[in-house]
């Protein structure tokens, strides 16, 4: 049984009209499914304002659905509220971009877990301190760092107390939401190790949401490939960038800047911005800027199907054979 | 003669009574029609280096505590750091233009992007009608790709997208015609495609007009893609200087090194990403010797009295092979 099960999820947002348009929707997550074993970890990659977020949050419960359903540990959260939530939030944690803005200033380490274990636990004080201690050493920090304040720490180790609050209360499954875009590139390094090392100490299942294909790639045993609130591809790691079935993936496989001269693509330049999610556009939401794109393209919504009979590579296009001759 | 000549400059910020350097003794060049990428982490002075260059660090708490920066145009020449007034205007006007990381926060917002972009042909000063400007203003924005300009030049910021606005940016950079544009993290803020959109329009716009580029970046991707040479800066030192294709595939510095293999690629199956241990030392403590030692995996295999010279000693900047300079005591 999978860890996570999210069925059909929607999260629409109600946009005001004026006092002669109706009010509109716009459609951050449309309808999407997918499961996560425990232990594993699933990358969901997209651009900014592609819902990669929102699902994130929706997910566990930061946002209210539209529609659809959630389970995790096969226990049905979508209709959970007031301290049955709370109790079942130890199932599911988060850790967010910012270590900055999400660590409050005017709390030290300590207090920040201890205010966690506190809600979440039965633990008395003494065994919460030693817990602290044990999550500290866990997301590499020391001891004596435990009473000093977010803006002592660099950017890495606020990381890090992020993840080690995360961690806190012993969650099966941590969304983690851009965790690595805002440091450097040693020190993103050091955090994504961190994260590979926790999973195999803990069978933690992480929903790593990322704009950085390569640094999905590297964690992530699927990926999920986002647009305009859909899935558009989806599959194991290897298949999606080595295998690609859908021209938005190959598009953002091919403007990454790659550093070896020899593995360098030749890129796709895609025409234009991402539509407003207000406005989709009809039949397939690429099709505007997709240069594979035709008649059918344009009146017909293609569903997100396996590529071959049974295969878990799934892609939402109506000419996957055709991507693999693109660029 | 190179167009743009640096030597030595240090640039210090005073904070609190105390001088914390920001940049020191950095070196480098630019030719004409050079795309010369700045690489570093945050806090390494590759910012400062480049906002130093027009003089644009705020004095105080700046202050300029050594070296040239000399720019060559055509018979003149400009020693920036001692210009009065008068020709350090005329110096920014004509010969250097920006653009920064986030386009939203340097545009303003009340004015339409058509009249901002009006303002840098004025302030060339060959241009005194509207519809003379009006003209240069539609065709700088064809120029960087901007369908129906003259709709387009009518918009606020806000009814612009990420992208867009930084294409109005280059516009204005463009506008007033310099030699050398400075693009300080230009697609930091923006996605993969629309990145790679910018990048290229940077490129083609170098091709056209032959302008060098100083491009800013902490992407090692995007300065093997875009640059000509390299300059890596780390705690405020340049550390080493080559060819883009030199520091890609034989850097010299062990901190280059580490860099480059801390990146992750595509379809690289490895299981440990490498890491530098430890975090950039701050300004307030830069250690007395060399400012990579104790994160160095090449001192690590030192002997402790040859480590004692990365200890006490801050190693020069060498050239330790044709075009390829290296600030390290012990890399060959």
């Amino acid at each position: 049984m999978p860890l996570l099960k999210v069925e059909n999820l929607k999260t629409y947002y109600r946009v005001r009209g004026s006092w002669f348009s109706p009010a509109k929707y716009l459609r951050a997550v449309d309808d999407v499914s997918f499961e996560l074993e425990a232990g594993e970890t699933l990358g969901l990659v997209g651009e900014s304002g592609c819902g990669k977020s929102t699902l994130g949050r929706t997910i566990i419960k930061l946002e209210k659905q539209s529609g659809g359903r959630v389970s995790i540990g096969g226990k049905d959260i979508t209709d959970l509220t007031g301290t049955e939530l709370r109790k079942a939030r130890s199932g599911f944690q988060m850790i967010f971009q910012d270590p900055y803005g999400s660590l409050n200033p005017r709390m030290t380490v300590f207090s920040a877990l201890d205010e966690v274990l506190s809600i979440h636990s039965k633990l008395a004080a003494p065994a919460r301190a030693k817990r602290i201690v044990e999550l500290l050493e866990m997301v590499g920090l020391s001891a004596e760092q435990m009473h000093r304040y977010p803006h002592q720490f660099s950017g890495g180790q606020r990381q890090r107390v992020g993840i080690a609050r995360a961690l806190a209360v012993g969650p099966g499954l941590i969304v983690a939401d851009e965790p690595v875009s805002a440091l450097d590139v040693s020190v993103q390094a050091q955090i994504i190790n961190l994260l590979i090392e926790i999973q195999k100490k803990t069978n933690v299942a992480f929903l790593f949401i990322a704009h950085d294909l390569a640094v999905v790639e590297h964690i992530s045993r699927r990926i999920m490939v986002m647009y305009l609130g859909k899935i558009v591809e989806s599959g194991l790691s290897q298949e999606v960038t080595g295998n690609t079935r859908h021209p938005y993936t190959k598009a953002l496989l091919s403007a990454v800047p790659v550093i070896d001269p020899v593995t360098r693509r030749s890129r796709i330049i895609l025409p234009g911005d991402v539509p407003s999610p207000m406005n989709p556009p009809s039949g397939c939401p690429f099709h505007p800027r997709c240069p594979l794109a035709r008649e059918k393209c344009r009146n017909e919504a293609p569903q997100l199907l396996p590529v071959k009979d049974g295969d878990a590579h799934l892609s939402a296009c109506f000419f996957h054979d055709e991507v693999i001759k693109m660029g | 003669m190179a167009m743009l000549d640096v030597k030595d400059l240090s640039v210090d910020f005073l904070v609190e009574g105390r001088k914390l350097p920001a940049v020191s003794n950095a070196s480098f060049s630019v030719e004409k029609g050079e795309i010369l990428a700045l690489v570093g982490e945050s806090g390494c002075g590759k910012s400062v280096s480049c906002m130093a260059l027009a003089r644009l660090v705020p004095e105080p708490p700046g202050v300029y505590s050594g070296g040239s920066i000399t720019f060559h145009h055509e018979d003149k020449t400009y020693d920036v750091l001692s210009l009065d007034k008068k020709n350090l205007r005329e110096f920014r006007r004509h010969r250097i233009s920006y653009i920064f990381q986030e386009p939203s926060a340097s545009l303003n917002p009340v004015f339409r992007v058509g009249e901002q972009i009006a303002e840098s042909i004025y302030l060339r000063g060959d241009v005194e009608d509207e519809a003379t400007a009006r003209k240069e203003i539609i065709s700088v924005l064809k120029q960087v790709g901007i369908a129906e300009p003259e709709q387009k030049m009518l918009c606020y910021p806000h009814e612009l997208s990420g992208g867009m606005q930084q294409r109005i940016m280059i516009a204005m950079a463009l506008a007033s015609k310099p030699d050398l544009l400075v693009a300080d993290e230009p697609t930091t803020a923006l996605d993969v495609t629309i990145q790679a959109q910018i990048l290229e329009l940077l490129r083609e716009i170098r091709g056209k007009s032959g302008m060098s580029i100083i491009l800013v970046t902490h992407n090692l991707g995007i300065v093997a893609d875009m640059a000509d040479n390299v300059v890596v800066m780390y705690a405020g030192h340049v550390v080493e200087c080559a060819t883009a294709k030199t520091i890609m595939q034989e850097p010299l510095h062990p901190y280059t090194r580490a860099l480059i293999s801390a990146v992750p690629r595509l379809q690289h199956q490895t299981e440990k990403l490498s890491t530098i241990p430890g975090n950039v030392p701050s300004p307030a403590n830069y250690p007395g010797g060399c400012r990579f030692f104790g994160r160095c995996q090449l001192a690590d295999t030192l002997t402790a009295d040859k480590q004692a010279l990365c200890i006490s000693t801050i190693p020069e900047i060498q050239e330790k092979r044709k075009g390829h300079s290296c600030r390290c005591h012990y890399s060959k």
